[in-house]
């Protein structure tokens, strides 16, 4: 459960390319109401209602019927020299309109994309990241389940050789910009988990305000990163969310806090915590246990106790949660929460902070860490 | 004592209000002339700078296609495969509005997705999320324009627009508005917004786009990125459209500077005039103040301080009034720019504080050096003599044969500097000022001249008074002769001016009339009548060749080819054997010519051959899409259309190196019996899908085109217009002077029974005959400076051959004004003597 903001980002667009512009957006329009399901989506959009049939290859690609879409991927990395990195790469589609009648140029498009694209130096105490829009017109960013491939200009995810591992290509990703770029190989290493009720994902009050939602919570990576001109040969593990739907929060909803977190006894624990508007949570906050064979089970809000540690500012003056006690005693599970750099603000069209975290703590009564990603989104 | 002389000044200038006036009004006006013309020069190329920089926005580089664009897959090869960072596409065109007074705005077509590092005044829009964006990329046919623009239409976010873009009507969608602020606001005042695709669809451009931009930080960068282009692509600097919209305006301006200049230095004369009065006049007090200790440096000291106050007054009044004249002469400049370069709106004054500096030069300082000459006279005037008064005179009629000499030297020095071979058009105009101040060394000798044969004609018609007036014009030489010279040359740059664009004129009809002969013709509407930029399909001449009227057809493609920062006019034609003789060559041989022409040689127009200083048997090096190419030069012909120049070559040669499609013009030829109405008909009738063909005939074609051509001579003749004001003004200043000064000689005659109507018949008829002598002086002048304007000016200009016409009535129309304008400034004075007691004329001493 991310980013499903997409849609105000495209205002933004047209914003230059200045920080300036993003106060006037982020408070100039509330997130729930361009989320929800407001009187924008009298477009004939399909809605994430009932459960459906995930069908691989076919549902790794577009579903331009929805409205928003996104391939979503964050890892944590270590060099061969032991320096520890962590990344993001996300390509998100949205469709402007369902309008068939495309006209004549091959420019012609309804469907927008958007890359974010991070690095986390955690060694080196950098954060770096970038954005990118693009259309679809002209072949210059699209996406397509066979042969697999997400694409905004050069930024690319795609199939690479002939090797499937649980219904997925092995994939590879490669972005650059100025001062960062990744190459990464991609391979499955357990089968996706389909989240929420087999994969329809409630996410606010009344039918439809929902998505679609799967991932495949443990992959192995290897390949090169590349850090002021340094490159290094980097390996790890890394986590693909694909989520895609109409509309999703409701109007009472703020924000929410999402936890990625891949603990070192091959189990990973996915939870999102949506916010309201007094700060409290909602009844639709949910996770996911998924075990070493890639069961998994729902864990309910009741089960969960979280706990923040610590606060980070930003320079604009928001205060973000920075390092958390999450407790599932039901699970008997106690995690320390601490983000690797403080400061992993994404700070593009929309402001929000996603980084790499640490996590040490108990289970079942031993000593456990690992890694993960956290992002804390409406602050 | 300077406390004395100062109170003298005042005293002076405030007893002379009249001639001070008329000063002050003849350098305010020859200030202003000047002053506006460089206002409005500059304020075209300033407008048509800002909406090329609003277009360009911060792109330091364009990546430039074949003749037909970039195909989008080039793009997008560059942004998925190569990865280049900053770069944009643009479609650029241009939209009119048929029902706004037919204004021009510029369609500019984007990715917003690519635009955030160029044009920042894309973020300052209204577009939201429900309604804007969504139109603005989905909806066909949406433009985003500024609120300014807006207004001017009447027009609101949402409504609906028609209009045409490239010849076929269109309605646009408002989607949205750009807020402009006060950096940008002349610059996205002319601008349509739209996107990529919604341009693509607008303009026909199939999958092609005009240019790449691009942001290039370094020289690796820019390797890098040329060594992608493919053959026929150019990666070049984003201000070379500027410099080259300069260069092509560059011998327009010159010209009209020259002919604001022509006004000025009318108006010298006038001050010059005037500060010799003011000396004359006040001989006897100047001899009193230097009898009681003033130095002669403070006398031509004082005179000087009081030229230096007319000129800070005249040129202050000179400024103000050049901001008026500025926007009405800005409409006739930015009419002709329009008409004959490019596609420019103007609607600001803009002013740069180099025209401040050289209006302030011309106007404080050229007053002040016409008044050198006057202030050392009245320096060297010696208390004893102050009381002779016929000395000023006799010591100019001693000088008479020395200034006649040196007269001749200056216009010979002049006509020397004027067949100096050079293409240099300021050093031709350099070459005119000795030959005017020649001219007005020659003036005393000629009103002598003809007062000798004026003198017993006076005589025998009007008796006693006529003689008088006959000799008072001789006998006050000194002060007539600056007079009768100011409007001289006044009148006579009219004579020139006027003959310059009679003979032009008549060489553009003769040239018109020939080449022009063909029945109808036919091309897509085009902004710029000079520069064809809109095509028409090519199934619509073979629709035109299979019409049975139709007896044969001409047709050809105009290319405007961009190249090392400059633009080639390329005609590529499918000309018949029929209309050959419509091609007048100046060099090469009738007789091979058109074999050459269909083995790929070309043609180059005069101008062009000119300009690049090219002659038959030489190449021209050609960007084509297939690369560069040697094109050998067959011929060179006489052509008027554009002074640009052109290069014809035959079209199936052009379609060899270039794969631009489309027809631009079609000539037809009507069968023998058939009506050419009902031909221009069925032709009207072939333009599908919005087409909008203009078929003219014959006679419509050539109408139009003199009345572009007139148009592009109004502002010679409003220059001339003003000229002539200013030496009218000048005549009556001197007029004014002349009596005032002869005030107690009049009241003596009055004295004696001379009645007042009779005094006014001496004024009337010492006018009129200043006027006539300023006629006689005119005409030759005024010839000599028309054969410099067609034979030296206009050739170094543009390279074009004229052929010299002098029209008879506008000769007559010289002498009839200069002989008006005199007797129109006797009027005044004339009545004020008239009307003067002869006891206080008399007793004012």
């Amino acid at each position: 459960m991310e980013k499903i903001f997409i849609i105000i980002l495209i205002i933004t667009v047209f914003s230059g390319c200045g920080d300036t512009k993003k106060e006037t957006v982020d408070s100039g329009i509330s997130l729930s109401k361009t989320m929800g399901n407001t009187e924008n989506s009298g477009e004939d959009f399909e809605k994430a209602i009932e459960r459906k049939k995930f069908v691989f290859p076919a549902d790794h690609g577009p579903h331009p019927g929805f409205r928003t879409e996104w391939w979503y991927f964050t890892g944590n990395l270590t060099s061969s020299d032991n320096k520890k990195f962590g990344y993001q790469f996300t390509i998100f589609r949205t469709a402007l309109s369902r309008d068939t009648n495309k006209g004549t140029s091959e420019w012609r498009s309804d469907q927008i994309y958007m890359a974010h694209f991070a690095v986390t130096d955690i060694t080196g105490e950098r954060f770096y990241f970038d954005e990118r829009f693009s259309r679809d017109g002209n072949k210059l960013a699209g996406a397509q389940a066979s042969p697999f491939r997400v694409w905004l200009e050069n930024w690319e995810i795609s199939k690479t050789g002939s090797g499937v591992s649980f219904g997925l290509p092995v994939i590879s990703i490669n972005a650059e910009t100025e001062k960062t770029g990744i190459n990464l190989i991609i391979e499955a290493l357990k089968p996706a988990v389909l989240q929420g009720d087999s994969g329809l994902s409630q996410k606010g009050k009344g039918a439809g305000n929902a998505s679609y939602y799967y991932s495949y919570t443990r992959m192995k990576t290897e390949g090169k990163l590349i850090i002021e001109g340094k490159e290094s040969e980097v390996s790890g593990f890394s986590w693909m969310d694909r989520e895609w739907s109409t509309s999703a929060l409701g109007e009472d909803q703020k924000g929410w806090d999402w936890f990625a977190l891949q603990l070192d006894d091959n189990t990973e624990i996915m939870y999102y915590q949506m916010r309201k508007n007094d700060g409290t949570p909602d009844v639709y906050s949910k996770g996911t246990l998924i075990d070493r064979d890639g069961s998994s089970q729902i864990i309910n809000k009741e089960e969960v106790i979280p706990e923040i540690t610590g606060y980070w500012q930003s320079p604009s003056g928001e205060k973000y949660p920075s390092g958390w006690i999450l407790k599932i005693p039901s699970r008997n599970i106690e995690l320390k929460i601490t983000p690797s750099a403080k400061d992993q603000l994404m700070n593009v069209s929309i402001r929000y902070w996603e980084g790499s975290v640490l996590i040490e703590g108990t289970k079942d009564g031993k000593e456990i860490s690992g890694r993960g990603y956290v992002e804390l989104t409406g602050y | 004592m300077s406390n004395l002389l100062t109170r003298s000044s005042l005293r002076y200038l405030f007893n002379h209000p009249w001639q001070f006036g008329l000063s002050i009004l003849g350098i305010a006006l020859g200030v202003a002339i000047v002053v506006s013309i460089d206002i409005a020069n500059y304020s075209s190329a300033t407008a048509f700078n800002l909406s090329m920089n609003a277009v360009a926005g911060k792109s330091t580089h364009q990546i430039t296609g074949t003749s037909e664009g970039i195909p989008d897959s080039f793009y997008t090869y560059l942004k998925t495969v190569k990865g280049t960072g900053k770069i944009a596409p643009v479609i650029e065109s241009y939209i009119s509005i048929p029902d706004s007074n037919k204004r021009v705005f510029k369609l500019l077509g984007v990715d917003i997705f690519a635009e955030r590092p160029f044009r920042d005044y894309l973020s300052q829009t209204d577009i939201s999320i429900d309604g804007g964006l969504k139109n603005f990329l989905t909806k066909p046919n949406s433009v985003i324009l500024s609120e300014e623009s807006l207004g001017k239409l009447k027009k609101y976010s949402g409504d609906t627009l028609n209009v045409i873009v490239n010849g076929k009507q269109k309605i646009l969608y408002i989607s949205g508005t750009l807020k402009e602020n006060e950096q940008n606001r002349s610059a996205l005042e002319n601008l349509f917004i739209t996107d990529i695709a919604t341009a693509q669809e607008l303009t026909g451009k199939g999958n092609q786009i005009d240019y790449i931009d691009v942001i290039i930080s370094n020289d690796g960068e820019e390797q890098s990125l040329k060594n992608l282009l493919p053959e026929g692509y150019q990666l070049q600097k984003s201000g070379s459209r500027s410099e080259t919209a300069e260069q092509m305006l560059e011998a327009f301006n010159i010209n009209l500077t020259s002919l604001s200049l022509l006004a000025l230095i009318v108006g010298l004369f006038l001050i010059y005039n005037t500060m010799t009065f003011s000396v004359l006049q006040r001989r006897v007090l100047i001899g009193t103040l230097r009898s009681i200790g003033v130095t002669s440096n403070e006398i031509s000291g004082m005179i000087l301080r009081e030229a230096l106050i007319m000129g800070i007054i005249g040129t202050l009044i000179g400024f103000t009034a050049a901001f008026f004249i500025s926007k009405i002469l800005l409409i006739f400049i930015s009419r002709t720019i329009n008409d004959l370069y490019y596609v420019v709106s103007v609607r600001e004054i803009h002013i740069s504080p180099l025209i401040i500096l050289k209006g302030t030069m011309l106007g404080v300082f050229a007053t002040l050096l016409s008044a050198v000459y006057p202030s050392r006279e009245a320096s060297g005037i010696h208390p004893r003599t102050a009381m002779i008064r016929s000395e000023q005179e006799s010591s100019l009629i001693r000088r008479i044969p020395r200034m006649t000499v040196t007269g001749i030297i200056f216009m010979a020095a002049g006509a020397v500097i004027l067949v100096i071979p050079s293409h240099n058009i300021w050093l031709s105009y350099f070459g005119i000022l000795p030959v005017i101040i020649g001219f007005a060394l020659m003036t005393p000798v000629i009103i002598i001249l003809v007062e000798k044969i004026s003198s017993p004609v006076y005589k025998k018609f009007f008796g006693i008074t006529g003689k008088m007036a006959s000799r008072s014009v001789l006998q006050n030489i000194s002060r007539t002769y600056i007079a009768i010279a100011a409007l001289a040359l006044a009148v006579a740059a009219t004579v020139g001016v006027g003959i310059m664009i009679g003979s032009f004129r008549s060489t553009v009809i003769n040239w018109l009339e020939a080449r022009l002969n063909a029945d109808i013709f036919i091309s897509a509407p085009s902004l710029i009548s000079r520069r064809n930029d809109a095509v028409l399909p090519e199934e619509i001449l073979q629709k035109i060749k299979t019409l049975d009227e139709v007896n044969g057809v001409n047709f050809y493609r105009e290319l405007i080819q961009p190249q090392d920062g400059k633009e080639y006019h390329i005609i590529a034609s499918g000309i018949s054997s029929k209309s050959y003789s419509g091609f007048q060559f100046k060099e090469g041989d009738p007789g091979e010519v058109w074999e050459k022409f269909d083995n790929g040689e070309v043609f180059l127009s005069e101008p062009f051959a000119y300009r690049y200083d090219l002659g038959v048997g030489e190449f021209i090096n050609l960007k084509t899409d297939k690369g560069m190419h040697d094109f050998k030069v067959a011929g060179i012909y006489y052509d008027y259309a554009s002074d640009q120049g052109l290069i014809t070559m035959k079209y199936d040669q052009f379609r060899k190196y270039w794969n631009a499609g489309g027809i631009s013009g079609i000539s037809v030829f009507v069968k023998e019996g058939s009506s050419i109405d009902s031909v221009k008909d069925k032709i009207r009738e072939l333009g599908t899908d919005g087409q909008q063909l203009v078929v003219r005939t014959y006679r419509f074609l050539l109408d139009s085109s003199v009345e572009i051509f007139d148009r592009t001579f109004l502002v010679a003749k409003v220059l001339q217009i003003l000229s002539v004001i200013v030496a009218f003004i000048g005549i009556l200043s001197s007029l004014m002077s002349l009596q005032l000064e002869r005030k107690r000689e009049l009241g003596i005659l009055r004295a004696n029974g001379l009645l007042p109507s009779q005094l006014f018949k001496i004024v009337t008829l010492q006018t009129l005959l200043m006027g006539f002598t300023a006629g006689i002086l005119a005409l030759p002048l005024g010839n000599a400076l028309a054969v410099i304007l067609v034979y030296i000016i206009n050739k170094r200009s543009f390279g074009w051959t004229m052929q010299f016409q002098v029209l008879p009535s506008i000769l007559i129309e010289a002498m009839i004004l200069s002989i008006f304008a005199a007797l129109l400034a006797g009027i005044y004075p004339g009545y004020k003597m008239s009307k003067t007691s002869p006891a206080n004329a008399l007793r004012e001493e």
